[in-house]
């Protein structure tokens, strides 16, 4: 049961950072996560009146706001054209459509879910978190962070990997077994292996591939990386999907290259 | 404490106040919206769906506070579609216990309005869907049921 004490609706991202320096305070995203659970919030900030819900085209990379929805993200032509559709693969099997018009990246990224299929996606690719207070931040260095008391603005994607996420759930809309996201760039590939069901985490890479290679980088990139057993697989059941799933999308953005 | 928000709900515009963390869910059927269901309230059946802005979002999930300013549609304003597609529904055995009616209705006419040019393929309509939970019919109902309708209505345009 999410509890709310005092609502706020700032006008600018300096008052909403200043709400936000409270104690028991927190930023309302979708509250798709906040609503589950035991939540009291002391404070609890709004930011939807601060226009952060965008995904402009900058030409090396996008912008996007942190009110951007996951339906936005599985609708955005640009953003799928330039990264073949992976963003509409991502969130796709994410709840429902109903939902993902309500859940926004900015509470994806900043929930840091051991289950996330958007993290895991956007780690393959060469991104920039902001926060009001702080700036800039690779994603990776974010990722592997806890709950900072900054706002979460908008996130930077650079176009220069071409990705491939893949994932295994018991059915369409369940969490994730296991999600694996594989990118190429210019340093060559890079593996993500997400949703063990601990955080989404860099498991091999950059590292340059051939057909014949891929299955090695597959293996050793399940093998670099921890699992855990639950309800939706034992720890081995998901190494060995790990492993399957990185193999797949190696494969497949290699085949895609030699077209 | 209580926050005054202002919103149009089914065409006409509305002022009340509400707790901050009460959801949508309980505003709307408080103010005689009973076609919005009340399911699983965490945000997996879309039992509660309605529109916000004309896109189908979960009543359950969505703050009261956060529909200020907005246009909030419910099935009772949409009542001679909603009629219409009932009869699909009904032909096809797609309403058992009926329940789940609403929140699969919303959600298909929404669908409708985001292919004004063609009908949508069935697997567009099943991947439309996958956030509708049905305890009765086992879906194939639904499918084909909105199948039919996309496909006459397609025609009559
Ligand atoms: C039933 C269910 C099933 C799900 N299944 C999946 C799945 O299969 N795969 C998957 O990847 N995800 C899944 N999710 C997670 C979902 O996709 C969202 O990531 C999640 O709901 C959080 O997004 P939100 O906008 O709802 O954030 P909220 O719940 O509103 O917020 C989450 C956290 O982020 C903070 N926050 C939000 N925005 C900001 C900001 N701008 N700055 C700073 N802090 C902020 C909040 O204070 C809170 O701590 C699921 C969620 C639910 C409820
Ligand atoms: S009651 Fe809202 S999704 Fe189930
Ligand atoms: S007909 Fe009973 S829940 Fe769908």
């Amino acid at each position: 049961m999410l509890h709310i004490l005092n609502y706020e609706r700032p006008q600018t991202l300096e008052e909403a950072y200043q709400l936000r320096q409270k104690k028991g305070s927190a930023v309302l995203g979708g509250t798709g996560w906040l609503r589950l659970g035991e939540h009291t919030l002391r404070t609890a900030i709004d930011l939807s009146g601060l226009g952060l819900r965008y995904i402009k085209d900058e030409g090396d990379s996008f912008l996007l706001g942190a009110y951007t929805t996951l339906r936005d993200l599985e609708t955005s032509a640009p953003l799928n054209e330039a990264f073949g559709g992976a963003f509409a693969d991502a969130v796709g099997s994410i709840v429902g459509i109903q939902f993902r018009n309500c859940a926004t990246l900015g509470g994806s990224l900043y929930g840091r879910f051991g289950f996330s299929d958007v993290l895991t996606l956007l780690l393959a690719l060469d991104c920039e978190v902001h926060l009001y207070k702080e700036g800039w931040v690779p994603v990776e260095t974010f990722a592997a962070r806890n709950g900072e008391p900054d706002i979460l603005t908008e996130l930077r994607i650079y176009k220069n990997r071409r990705v491939k996420v893949l994932s295994q759930r018991l059915n369409a809309n369940d969490f994730p077994s296991v999600t694996i996201a594989v990118s190429k760039g210019e340093d060559g590939f890079r593996s993500v292996i997400g949703a063990r069901p601990c955080r989404a985490k860099i498991a091999a890479g950059p590292e340059k591939l051939t057909l014949s290679t891929a299955p090695d980088f597959a293996k050793k990139a399940a093998d670099a990386v921890s699992y855990g057993n639950g309800m939706r697989g034992s720890a081995p059941y998901r190494r060995q999907l790990a492993e399957v799933l990185t193999r797949r999308a190696a494969l497949s953005l290699l085949q895609k290259e030699a077209e | 404490m209580e926050y005054p928000i202002t919103f149009t709900l089914n065409g006409v515009k509305r002022s009340v106040s509400v707790p901050a963390d009460r959801y949508l869910l309980e505003q709307l059927r408080e103010m005689g919206c009973k076609s919005v269901k009340r399911g699983c309230e965490t945000s997996g059946c879309g039992l509660c769906t309605v529109w916000m802005d004309g896109k189908p979002v979960l009543s359950c999930t969505v703050l009261a506070v956060r529909a200020d300013g907005h246009q909030i549609t419910t099935l009772e304003g949409l009542q001679p579609e909603a009629k219409i597609l009932g009869g699909y529904l009904a032909d096809e055995g797609g309403e058992q216990c009926g329940y789940c009616a609403p929140g699969l209705m919303m959600t298909l006419l929404a669908m409708e309005r985001e292919y004004p040019d063609r009908a949508p393929t069935e697997a567009e309509i099943r991947h439309y869907l996958e956030g509708n939970l049905c305890r009765c019919s086992g879906y194939e109902s639904h499918i084909r049921a909105a199948v039919a309708y996309f496909q006459d209505k397609r025609e009559v345009k």
